[in-house]
């Protein structure tokens, strides 16, 4: 069986090499837009701060996505938000062009509506103007960087396969693994139906393949009454930080796949926490073996959820791009599950989330 | 290895094959189908609407009238068991007609991309709507149509077996619909059908559509007149039926999609059974506390609901006919062991008491009486005197004693004193030790005071469901668990589960329950702080030493005014009120609450929120509905900012 992958050569800059490539890069003239979220997360501001260090010249564009239910809404973070953007603002000082992009998130009658709004103001948005386009992941919700790079990777492909798009995350498994998100709306993500719902396929079988982090048995139960699966494929982090991870997982979950879902053990997937493109391989094969299997059944539906960090996430996000596969989230609020903010704002963290800076090379010049 | 039969949840949801029919079938409870045959002169005839909080049984009744579940028990009948029963009570509730399957039942979900055709909806307000009703609605036919023909929807040459035509006595717009929409036969009408869902979908989903939406739209739901007026011929032979549509999960349209729809549904030109399943959530708090849908609509007469958590009457027989079922499932691997549930589980509350109570427990309850009753001690010498000499054994004492104590201190804390010659007559004690309310708050008093188990047996057990199916299966699950675990080591003795097991693992799944509310409800930091307060505010209540409530408060209240001004206040965009208002909203819709609207107490009308029983168990409240505490608006704005705040001075309560 050959397995054709689109991203299978794609660049994944881990952190030791993150510094290094940026300041060769940026020796060149370069005309940049950054997209990044307003939140309480410690890392919102790691890239820029980075970034500025190395300096270089050309257009230097900012797109700061505040996203809110409500334009009056008061986050419960609300202290470390203002301090996020209380740094912004002097890391862009003389050196960026901001521009803030008001992303009201629910709709009147309180349902989600993110995704759409996004994608939409991105649809109709001039691109062509820049040669690198960042987007920094780190506190954007995996509801509003789906749809914004699935249009990004999309319109660059289609205008001119010379822009380069980079998704960059700061990876911290200790932060990921205490934010926890509620589970308000659990749905398909804009741009991401991959024909899953239609009624004219519903005797083709849907694959699930939840990519599993703790903290989601609620989660897990939503997704599965959502999405009606014939058969669930989870994809647990080995190797990992924490070399026990998966077995954690497995301890955890152990109830939720013996007893509600009688999972097959031989359907669980292994795939490394920290590398984006080991997800992406493994998913597509994944796929192509349930295609070529099923294919007398008329082929799959298959849905990725990303219960995982943000780091893994990319890796969901290439494959369901490429393949045209559903993203099922379910769509909350984030909080962290112990109060350790100021520990996390600490000076020696903060540091540390500069040496964790992730960059995946999506279009332009390594595809040409 | 033993699957829990309990946690089992792919029988509720998976659709399509035979298996999983033939799973679903089988744990299938059939004392639901009680629930329809009290509206059976209607059933056929006006729309009915399923109502409950999620889990509460709404998609199994539905999707037990489904064509291929219905096909399974034709099919299955005369192998006897459950699909005996079950064909038999199909055949009283007419989808069978003389032992063979009549209805063709239509049965799917709405799903929340219905909302998003909103966007896209021009000057033909509902035209995206409908045209996607019509697509699916039709699509299920003819899938329906193949499945009890046994023809293969995937078989092209099978579909084209299939001749349709439209009868004369059909509508204007059906017929104009079919001239541009219809075909006669089934390929080609699938394959428009599936053409134009592909198109609809498209416009949904993709970022970069750019076709015309207009092009889409449909003039109504043409398809209920069109399956009212169609003939069927498979191979040339004539295939009569009866359409039975059924749209599952309706809460998911938007607003303004919901009042169309229930708007056509009310019309008294709905030509064909339609059925529609609603979480609370979606007739908003308004019309769901006080269930009307229209101005100038009749329930009973133009549509009929069925609301899952009133219909309680049958509620235990229904859980413990699923839970037998459940557990026949595993049978074969418990082996020997009884199939009913509530053999499992114990409910000795007698050797509790005996095990429990002795002399020094007598002593202790005897000293707090002492305390209580201070300097009007006389008053209470022969009350005393003879519940202490009376000829019952020690654990009766016990309880007694405890009664008495609860008589002692209301008499104590009147504010009109009496004089100290003025004896309490063993005609008080006898009234008050025959009130039920006092055995019972004596009872949980004394299990709090020495740790004793209070939450089992099987007839708690399905209280603490309060009325939801899911819930039930999750006690249950947890509760089947521990057996589970006794048979797999072996220990078939083991498998009878003691009070205090059942107590502590009821305790440990409510607190789950609790904790999981910020994660799981809309709205969910605010709603767990509006019922942590509640349930404060409750023990605080029933724990009182005169128990004033007796057995205890489950609930509080507020005036339907007050009520009125909220909705208001909430509508008109204030956002303290609109806080609040959705997080009562989230917690009835969800059944973390239970409204009683109107009720009428003290010349005032209330709208009483009772806390959903399994809710009582981490504040240590009785099961008993009844108690509950009125609020002033103000005090609610409270609870939901900042929880319940703790009043040490009786003077200081915030009573309405």
């Amino acid at each position: 069986m050959v397995i054709e992958r689109n991203w299978d050569d794609a660049i994944h800059l881990k952190p030791k090499f993150f510094e290094n490539f940026w300041v060769q890069r940026l020796k060149n003239k370069r005309d940049i837009l950054v997209i990044c979220g307003l939140g309480w997360d410690p890392r919102m501001t790691t890239l820029l701060s980075t970034l500025k260090n190395f300096g270089g010249f050309g257009l230097r564009d900012l797109h700061l996505v505040i996203y809110r239910p409500s334009p009056s809404f008061t986050s419960s973070h609300k202290k470390f938000i203002d301090k996020n953007f209380e740094e912004l603002e002097k890391i862009v000082e003389k050196w960026m062009v901001k521009r803030e992009i008001e992303i009201k998130t629910r709709k009147e009658d309180n349902r989600y509506g993110g995704d759409a709004r996004i994608s939409k103001f991105y649809t109709q948005y001039d691109i062509s103007q820049y040669t690198d386009i960042l987007v920094d992941i780190s506190a954007l919700p995996k509801s509003l960087y789906f749809p914004l790079l699935l249009v990004l990777v999309e319109k660059c492909k289609r205008i001119d396969r010379r822009i380069n798009l980079y998704v960059i995350a700061c990876q911290d498994v200790d932060i990921d693994s205490q934010i926890t998100e509620s589970i308000d709306d659990t749905r398909l993500l804009k741009g991401f139906e991959g024909k899953l719902r239609r009624v004219s396929r519903q005797k083709i079988p849907t694959i699930w393949s939840p990519i599993l982090a703790s903290n989601n048995s609620i989660a897990l139960g939503k997704l599965f009454d959502y999405l009606h699966p014939k058969d669930i494929y989870p994809v647990l982090p080995f190797p990992s930080f924490n070399p026990r991870a998966d077995d954690d997982l497995l301890i955890e979950y152990q109830s939720i796949f013996v007893d509600e879902w009688d999972l097959n053990p031989l359907n669980i997937i292994y795939a490394a926490e920290d590398d984006p493109l080991d997800i992406y391989r493994s998913l597509l094969t994944l796929y192509h073996q349930q295609m070529e299997t099923l294919k007398p059944l008329g082929g799959i539906s298959m849905v990725f959820s990303c219960l995982s960090s943000k780091i893994s996430s990319i890796g969901a996000f290439m494959a369901a791009y490429e393949k045209k596969v559903a993203v099922a989230h379910p769509i909350g609020h984030h909080k962290l599950k112990v109060n350790k903010m100021d520990d996390y704002w600490s000076k020696s963290r903060r540091t540390r989330y500069k040496e964790n800076l992730h960059s995946i090379w999506l279009t332009g010049e390594p595809y040409e | 290895m033993i699957r829990n039969p309990f946690f089992y949840r792919a029988a509720d949801v998976r659709s399509g094959s035979m298996a999983d029919d033939r799973v679903f079938v089988n744990l299938f409870g059939i004392s639901a189908l009680g629930l329809l045959k009290d509206k059976i002169q209607n059933l056929w005839e006006i729309p009915i609407i399923l109502l409950s909080a999620p889990g509460g049984g709404k998609s199994s009744l539905m999707r037990i009238f489904n064509s291929s579940a219905l096909h399974y028990i034709e099919e299955t009948a005369s192998l006897g068991g459950n699909q005996r029963e079950l064909a038999k009570q199909m055949e009283e509730l007419s989808a069978f007609k003389n032992r063979e399957l009549y209805a063709l039942g239509i049965w799917f979900r709405i799903s929340d991309e219905f909302q998003l055709l909103q966007d896209n909806e021009n000057s033909n307000k509902h035209g995206l709507l409908c045209s996607m009703l019509n697509s699916r609605i039709i699509l299920n036919a003819v899938n329906a149509i193949c499945e009890l023909n046994g023809l293969l929807i995937t078989n092209d040459r099978d579909l084209s077996r299939i001749s349709i035509s439209l009868k004369v006595n059909a509508s204007s717009i059906t017929i104009n619909s079919w001239k541009k929409w219809g075909a006669d036969n089934g390929k080609d009408l699938y394959d428009r059908m599936a053409n134009l869902e592909s198109d609809l979908c498209d416009m949904i989903d993709d970022p970069f559509w750019k076709g015309s939406p207009s092009r889409l739209t449909h003039n109504g739901l043409w398809s209920l007149d069109l399956l009212a007026n169609l003939e069927i011929f498979i191979d040339g032979k004539p295939f009569i039926f009866r359409p039975l549509i059924m749209l599952d999960d309706v809460h998911e349209l938007s607003e303004c999609q919901l009042k169309y729809l229930l708007n056509v549904l009310v019309s008294r030109q709905v030509p064909v059974p339609f059925w529609i399943s609603l979480r609370k959530k979606a007739l908003g708090l308004e019309e769901l506390l006080t269930e009307r849908l229209n101005k100038g609509i009749e329930k009973g007469r133009d549509y009929q609901i069925i609301d899952f958590e009133k219909s309680r009457s049958d509620f235990r027989k229904r859980v413990l006919n699923i839970s037998t079922l459940r557990v026949q499932s595993v049978a074969s691997q418990i082996g020997g062991l009884s199939q009913a549930f509530v053999n499992f589980l114990s409910d000795d509350r007698e050797e509790i008491f005996l095990k429990n109570f002795d002399k020094k427990v007598v002593e202790e309850i005897k000293s707090k009486i002492l305390i209580a009753a201070g300097n009007e001690l006389k008053r209470f010498e022969k009350i005393i005197y003879e519940v202490e000499n009376g000829d019952i054994e020690t654990h009766d004492l016990c309880q007694r004693l405890r009664m008495l104590e609860i008589l002692i201190q209301r008499e104590i804390s009147k504010p009109q004193k009496s004089f100290p010659f003025y004896e309490v007559t063993s005609e008080a004690l006898k009234k008050h030790e025959s009130n039920k309310a006092i055995i019972e708050a004596a009872e949980l008093f004394l299990a709090k005071e020495y740790k004793l188990p209070y939450y089992f047996s099987a007839q708690r057990l399905v209280t603490l469901s309060s009325y939801n199916i899911q819930q039930f299966l999750k006690l249950a699950g947890s509760l089947f668990e521990e057996i589970m675990m006794a048979i797999r080591l072996g220990r078939d003795g083991e498998s009878f589960i003691s009070p205090e097991r059942q107590d502590s693992i009821i305790k440990k799944v409510a607190k789950d329950f609790l904790n999981e509310i910020p994660t799981m409800v809309p709205n969910g930091s605010h709603v767990f702080r509006f019922i942590t307060a509640i349930g404060d505010m409750c023990k605080q209540e029933t724990y009182r030493s005169t128990a004033p409530y007796a057995p205890g408060v489950t609930g509080t209240a507020l005036t339907m005014n007050e009520y009125e001004f909220l909705k208001k206040s909430a509508k008109k965009g204030d956002e303290k009120s609109q806080i609040l208002y959705r997080t009562i909203e989230s917690a009835v819709a969800y059944n973390i609450l239970e409204p009683e609207p109107n009720y009428k107490c003290k010349g005032k009308k209330f709208l009483v929120l009772n806390l959903n029983r399994l809710l009582c168990v981490p504040f240590q409240l009785p099961l008993q509905k009844g108690g509950f505490r009125e609020q002033k608006l103000n005090t609610l704005f409270q609870w939901v900012e900042v929880g319940y705040k703790k009043i040490k001075d009786t003077k200081e309560r915030y009573l309405w």
